[in-house]
């Protein structure tokens, strides 16, 4: 299977330096998450080649439909992985919702269902079920939009929604694929029977292959297959010296005091993701960068400020490109790359990472089109 | 009358449309398989610009089971203008308060402030259990005069909690205060709804209903207003049959009317009976038993013509006659009253140059 290239859109503003884990309030230097950057990163990710811009859901972003709506007259062939939460809206608005966005990005529309790790926050936002019941839901939700998609019309009983006669007025013919992340019992699950690509947060091989094995499992139980996905920070140079120098820097501006108070925050989580992405550095000495390199070129210096996706691919070009395709050739066949700031750096992966694959694009690259 | 500025705006046909009744409704059977014009995106681009040029103050996107998705139209016409804002409806009880106050705030962030809210608490029982919402009539009301409270309270930005009958937030809002909250226009002609607007809403609307009718209901929602010492605007949504001469005019809406079969028009009045909508049943009140036999029998009151009711929900009237006498008749609401107008007409990319050229300067 061809590899398909994504990049993250900073929807909550992007920055030269680490982020702390809530997303948007780095020290440093910021760049608001201004619609007009906003549009002058995706328009610079669709040039770089990429096939789809991950927008992210949370406090501190702005809403991910919108943002892709508006984005949509911005960029002329760019997909949109949009991030949201299952919980928010009742299952039928987001059915022709999405529908509705099908038609004005022009069937560019990809959905990232993220059922949310911390009570905290979903209740933040009126949402005060647990962890376990929020999953449940989100299998519930996601098994009436499939249904409204395939332009059924039926009634439905379940433990979170209750629809009568529901049906999409003016089905679209393409539904949105479906991405999924989550790595508790509960969360694949879920995949396994309602998504079609199954996220993961960058961890190194040994620990994507026990995931990927055990989901296949499940998905076969119900005799479906799954694409699985991977989300990483690059930090890609000429030289692998480069590289760590610039590992190095990012490291170095983050405040010990930040470091501490960002640990204590994430440990709170009850996402499986989050607590996997902490034992990745958990007890380890910090003397040197290299240290929290957790296996060949994988960094896990990111996840001491950020929750979420907390490691990096940090190596030259070519070392970047050789773990692609490492990690394709475990079975990942989408990546969802970022990095520091991600303008800068869609254009140099896409220019100096991407041409180095073996393994060809989903999309053909601006580059390989003889621009 | 105190003189007000007149508010102009126009609709956006995100169901369908064309030079048919039959173009823009949502009642099946009635509706054909498809619209003559589909609400594809590059051809909403052209009514919005459209009603831009020719100095609309905002265009109305409605909301319903065969609509786009307005919040998302919004965002994506609202970079194919500069000025026009957009009166996005949407329905409170089908998305979370504090989710749908983030959206707003990404929406202004999109729309450079040009965001106006319609809230269309939902009159059909049937469209809404369909949604997964299960609330009774009245009920909805409250729900959205919680929902209203909460959203704003995310606006006012961290730390807020609510605790509803309806909705419950534990440290949530914006991680900013929001700096333009955006005024809130408010359906609803029932007792209930006549309570929530009175507490919650900046500009009441109504559908196009007779001077009288209109009277009525304004001094009724000031009254409840007074009593909360709060003062708000009112509107009317109309659609427009505007001509060079009278008889142009009618012969139009004649042209319109006479394309109506008569299943067309006994499936109108099935589905449209059905609705617990107060407003609807005003409507429909307009032309009830009525035997129209030519098409000025559907005029129920100087130049406003029912006949477009019989098969569109929601706004059923439109005001007919050459520009002077529209013009006229919106100077009488104007007096009444009213002080913004959220007009269409058969097609609404057409019909929006013909108004805005023709009838809004004889308004002021």
């Amino acid at each position: 299977m061809s590899i398909e290239l994504n990049w993250y859109l900073p929807s909550h503003g992007d920055f030269h330096g680490l982020t702390n884990n809530q997303l948007g309030s780095s020290r440093g230097h910021v760049r608001a998450n201004h619609p007009d950057y906003l549009a002058d990163v995706a328009r610079a990710i669709e040039y770089a080649g990429f096939n789809a811009i991950l927008i992210p859901t949370g406090p501190t972003c702005h809403d991910a439909w919108v943002v892709s709506a508006a984005l949509s007259r911005a960029t002329t062939r760019l997909k949109f992985l949009v991030a949201f939460r299952p919980g928010f809206v009742l299952p039928a608005v987001a059915a022709q919702t999405a529908q509705s966005l099908q038609r004005i990005t022009g069937g560019r529309l990809l959905l990232n269902v993220v059922t949310g790790g911390s009570s905290v926050e979903q209740r933040g936002y009126g949402d005060f079920l647990d962890h376990d019941q929020r999953y449940a839901r989100t299998g519930e939700f996601l098994d009436i939009v499939r249904r409204l998609w395939s332009g059924e019309r039926f009634s439905y009983e379940g433990d979170y929604y209750r629809l009568r006669d529901a049906r999409l007025r003016r089905p679209v013919d393409t539904a949105p694929p479906v991405y999924f992340g989550g790595a508790s019992a509960a969360a694949e699950g879920v995949a396994a029977r309602y998504s079609d690509t199954y996220l993961f947060w960058g961890e190194p091989p040994a620990m994507v292959r026990e995931r990927i094995a055990r989901a296949d499992a499940l998905a076969a139980g119900h005799g479906r297959t799954l694409r699985y996905g991977y989300r990483v920070h690059v930090i890609a140079r000429d030289t692998e010296a480069q590289a760590w120098a610039e590992a190095e820097r990012l490291l170095r501006e983050v405040p010990k005091a930040d470091i501490e108070q960002a640990q204590r925050h994430l440990a709170r989580s009850e996402s499986a993701g989050q607590a996997r992405m902490a034992s990745l550095h958990a007890g380890k000495t910090l003397n040197h960068v290299r240290d929290l390199e957790i296996y060949p070129n994988l960094w896990a210096g990111i996840g001491l400020v950020r929750g979420g996706a907390g490691t990096a691919l940090v190596g030259s070009h070519a070392q970047v490109a050789e773990r692609i395709e490492e990690l394709h050739a475990l079975g990942l066949d989408s990546f969802i790359l970022s990095g520091y700031p991600n303008l800068e750096e869609a254009l140099r992966v896409g220019e100096e990472v991407v041409p180095l694959l073996k393994a060809a694009p989903a999309v053909p690259l601006r580059a390989a089109g003889g621009l | 009358m105190p003189s007000v500025s007149v508010e102009f705006n126009w609709f956006l046909p995100t169901n369908g449309d064309g030079r048919h009744l039959t173009d823009n409704t949502s009642v099946a059977g009635v509706r054909g398989a498809a619209a003559h014009r589909e609400p594809e995106p590059d051809y909403l681009v052209q009514v919005a610009r459209a009603a831009e040029t020719v100095g609309f103050h905002a265009a109305l996107v409605p909301t319903g089971a065969a609509c786009e998705d307005g919040w998302l139209l919004a965002a994506a016409l609202a970079q194919e203008t500069r000025r026009l804002k957009f009166l996005v409806a949407f329905r409170p009880g089908l998305e979370l308060p504090a989710y749908a106050a983030q959206k707003v705030a990404t929406l202004q962030a999109f729309t450079e402030g040009r965001l106006l809210l319609n809230v269309v608490t939902g009159g059909d029982q049937d469209q809404q259990e369909a949604y997964g919402d299960y609330l009774q009539h009245d009920e909805r009301y409250a729900r959205t005069a919680e929902f209203l409270q909460a959203a704003r309270r995310v606006w006012d930005g961290p730390g807020q909690q609510y605790d509803g009958q309806y909705y419950r937030i534990e440290d949530g809002g914006l991680r900013r205060p929001l700096d333009h909250v955006p005024a809130v226009y408010f359906g609803g002609a029932s007792a209930p709804a006549e309570q929530v607007a009175a507490r919650h809403a900046d500009v009441y609307l109504l559908w196009g209903e007779t001077p009288a009718m209109v009277r009525e209901r304004i001094e009724r929602v000031r009254r409840l207003a007074d009593e909360q010492g709060r003062r708000l605007r009112y509107g009317i949504r109309l659609h427009v049959i505007a001509r060079r001469t009278e008889d142009e005019a009618w012969a139009e809406a004649d042209r319109l009317w006479r394309e109506l079969t008569p299943q067309a028009i006994e499936r109108g009045r099935a589905a449209l009976g059905a609705s617990q909508s107060v407003g609807q049943a005003r409507m429909l009140g307009l032309h009830a038993g009525k035997n129209a036999r030519q098409v000025r029998d559907l005029e129920v009151a100087p130049h406003l013509w029912a006949g477009v009711g019989l098969v569109r929900g929601g706004a059923g009237t439109a005001l007919v006659g050459d520009y002077e006498q529209v013009a006229g008749r919106l100077r009488e609401y104007r007096d009444l009253g009213i002080d913004t107008f959220i007009l269409s007409g058969y097609p609404n990319l057409e019909e929006a140059w013909r108004v805005g050229e023709n009838v809004l300067d004889r308004v002021h």
